[in-house]
């Protein structure tokens, strides 16, 4: 397997993986996305609350915050205080909320939360759990997503190439020594325009051992950390199938 | 009512940036220059920016 990266901005990974199959990539996928631990507020205890939301609507917005989590120190089930004490005027932002942690904060400093009319106040103790995503969505900690690298297969003449190069909505073919290439394969979206305007000369074929792999993280965990954490988690499970099921069948 | 604190489909966190938008696009200038220039790159996350009404300024004037 060979791994290089071929696209990071802002949030965003992409890798180039190729010598593997789509099972290994599909596993690390499901599990970057619902085995991680993550921080997320989980339980709430709301002393006073004059504004015009309910309860259960700022509690829906507070789960949803994405915490900025620690590995080292938060294991699956660890929980944490929050505290968030506002009077009104005011829009109460994310940034508002205070940790007993300083190392856990919330990743996105604007979101508001709710806003509050003069003498409006708002107290809210909180508990957040490190917890995984199968539990639910606020444990995500990224959005993950392969496709299968994309290749041209067949030979056009020149002529026919500019018409090709022309029809692709992405602007990523060109034409080197006699052949058409994807000149950034992540870019393509595999819509087929460039097979139809080569008249069936071209191929579009999808790859069955190089992957483009994509990796969001949500700001909790770096995507560095998420894939190190799920393959970790992925070998221990199959850790404990291996001593499970020795000596059981003969 | 107010902004959503993620994007429906994809979980991505826009309820920061709609001000940011509102602001630009009352300025007059097209949403789809602003949703770029903030980096949403995906439909789902820029249909929650564009299709958002602001209630919440109507609701605070009564009590509950
Ligand atoms: S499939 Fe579409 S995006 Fe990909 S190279 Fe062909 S025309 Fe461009
Ligand atoms: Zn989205």
């Amino acid at each position: 397997m060979n791994i290089k990266k071929v696209f990071e901005e802002g949030n965003e990974v992409k890798l180039l993986i190729t010598g593997t199959n789509i099972a290994l990539i599909n596993a690390i996928r499901r599990t970057a996305m619902s085995e991680v631990p993550v921080l997320a507020i989980e339980d709430l205890a709301i002393h006073r609350n004059d504004s015009v939301l309910f309860d259960e609507y700022i509690g829906a917005r507070l789960g949803l915050l994405p915490l900025k989590t620690d590995l080292k120190t938060y294991k699956l089930g660890d929980k944490v205080k929050l505290v968030l004490k506002e009077k009104g005027p005011k829009m109460v932002l994310s940034s508002d909320i205070k940790c007993s942690d300083p190392s856990v904060e919330v990743v996105n400093k604007e979101v508001p939360i709710v806003k509050l009319r003069d003498n409006e106040e708002i107290f809210i103790e909180m508990q957040a759990e490190a917890n995984i995503g199968k539990e639910h969505v606020k444990w995500q900690p990224a959005l993950v997503a392969y496709n299968e690298m994309p290749k041209l297969e067949g030979k056009v003449s020149e002529r026919e190439a500019k018409e090709v190069i022309k029809s692709c909505p992405k602007k990523i073919l060109e034409f080197k020594a006699g052949k058409i290439i994807i000149e950034k394969p992540y870019e393509c979206d595999l819509c087929g325009y460039c097979e139809i305007a080569s008249k069936g000369k071209l191929k579009l074929v999808p790859s069955n051992n190089s992957f483009i792999f994509t990796i969001e993280t949500y700001g909790g965990l770096t995507n560095q950390e998420i894939l190190e954490k799920s393959v970790e988690v992925l070998e221990a499970k199959c850790k404990e199938f291996e001593s499970e099921i020795k000596g059981k069948i003969k | 009512m107010i902004i959503p604190v993620r994007c429906f489909s994809c979980g991505k966190v826009i309820g920061d940036l709609y001000y940011k938008f509102a602001e630009e696009v009352q300025k007059g200038r097209d949403p789809k220059e602003v949703l770029d220039e903030l980096g949403i790159k995906r439909y789902c996350c820029r249909r929650m920016l564009l299709s958002h009404v602001e209630l919440i300024d109507e609701v605070i004037k009564y009590k509950v």
